[in-house]
């Protein structure tokens, strides 16, 4: 699967079946700091993801 | 990476079976697009109505930056003022003049209001002030939140009086108000951890009321792309010097292994001040002995950074 992060660097990550916030946190982001989204759509961070998935994700923190 | 078995099905909504797009964590519900605006509209009426925030006959100054939080604040008091009699909703916009930045909010500031058919303030640290945010923070870059929100508070409470405004709401969510229950912790600053500015019985200054307070910035940020009026917006260049950003992290990280963290500092800042009546009364609200405005010390805020700043600030500009 393909993981479009919010400086819109990508990574590529062989993986079974698992929910999207157990990918986050083996790829070191804090679930609750983003929004994710598949094929344009918005997604819960529990949500499956599998391979062949585009998930792109959105900073939700800006600001001082 | 091991799966959990019992999370390989898509989520259904709780209430109503269509596919879920967020996931409360707090509650263990799942909501759908549709649920998810409701229950988040619902609970900001609430907060509205429960704490007396706006009440008939009140004029409402909105400060909208164009980010996201005040972006969503302003949609969602136009959906519930209307059923509140005799209100008016004022936006007013403020720009601290920090190049790379505040061009592109104020752009959407500007859309998004012109949308609303709302009345639409704009004010400026140049013109208040003289200079802009960049020039006045040049060498004090450490402190620039510091500076930068006092000033801003400063600017926002003059343009709501310019409009006659009755109550001044700011974007603040769940998240902000967390950390600064913990930033006022860390500092041991217990008078601005119980201090109210929700109320004014003295009629000395704008009550400020934050009806985002128990929406988290998770919600806010699904809740604007469920809209479609996510913006892709540049990050302050000055956060990075910010307390706040620390406070951000640790409470995030706590957030997303004890569920429900946030609210509870909520709830337990809610009740250091209902124990703190006697501390309050001790030290109720003076005047700066230079500008007259309502303050805790001799000098308000702004009249000390304007001796720091070794400068004139003219204060306001109305």
């Amino acid at each position: 699967m393909r993981l479009i992060l919010p400086d819109r660097s990508e990574r590529v990550i062989a993986t079974a079946t698992v929910p999207l916030d157990q990918l986050l946190l083996a790829e070191g982001i804090n679930p609750l700091g983003v929004i994710a989204t598949r094929d344009g759509a918005l997604i819960p961070e529990d949500a499956p993801v599998r391979s062949g998935d585009v998930i792109r994700l959105i900073q939700i923190a800006h600001g001082g | 990476m091991a799966g959990d078995s019992s999370r390989k099905e898509a989520s259904r909504c709780t209430v109503c079976r269509e596919p879920a797009v967020f996931f409360e964590r707090q509650t263990n519900r799942h909501l759908c697009g549709t649920h998810l605006i409701a229950e988040i509209e619902e609970r900001v009426a609430k907060t509205v109505m429960d704490r007396n925030l706006i009440v008939r006959g009140d004029t409402v100054a909105v400060g909208v930056s164009g980010g996201k939080d005040s972006s969503a604040l302003l949609m969602i008091l136009s959906r519930i003022v209307p059923s509140i009699p005799d209100v008016r909703l004022v936006a007013i916009t403020v720009d601290e003049g920090i190049s790379g930045y505040r061009e592109d909010t104020i752009l959407a500031a500007n859309r998004l209001v012109e949308s609303l058919k709302i009345e639409h303030r704009h004010v400026s640290f140049t013109d208040l002030y003289g200079d802009t945010l960049d020039t006045l923070l040049a060498g004090r870059e450490t402190r620039s939140c510091t500076v930068c929100g006092i000033l801003r508070k400063k600017a926002l409470a003059d343009a709501a009086r310019s409009v006659s405004a009755t109550k001044l709401a700011t974007g603040h969510n769940l998240d902000d108000e967390a950390q600064s229950v913990l930033m006022n912790v860390l500092r041991g600053d217990l008078l601005r951890l119980v201090r109210d500015s929700s109320t004014d019985s003295s009629g000395r200054f704008i009550p400020r009321i934050k009806p985002l307070m128990y929406v988290a910035e998770k919600e806010i940020a699904a809740y604007l792309l469920l809209h479609d009026a996510w913006q892709d917006l540049p990050e302050c260049p000055y956060a990075k010097f910010a307390l706040r950003q620390d406070a951000r992290a640790m409470l995030s990280t706590l957030e997303y292994r004890y569920p429900g963290t946030m609210v509870r500092l909520m709830e337990s800042k809610e009740a250091i001040e209902t124990s703190c009546t006697v501390e309050i009364n001790a030290n109720p609200l003076g005047s700066c002995r230079e500008c007259g405005e309502p303050c805790s010390g001799e000098l308000c805020q702004f009249c000390q950074l304007r001796r720091e700043l070794d400068r004139p600030l003219s204060g306001s500009g109305y």
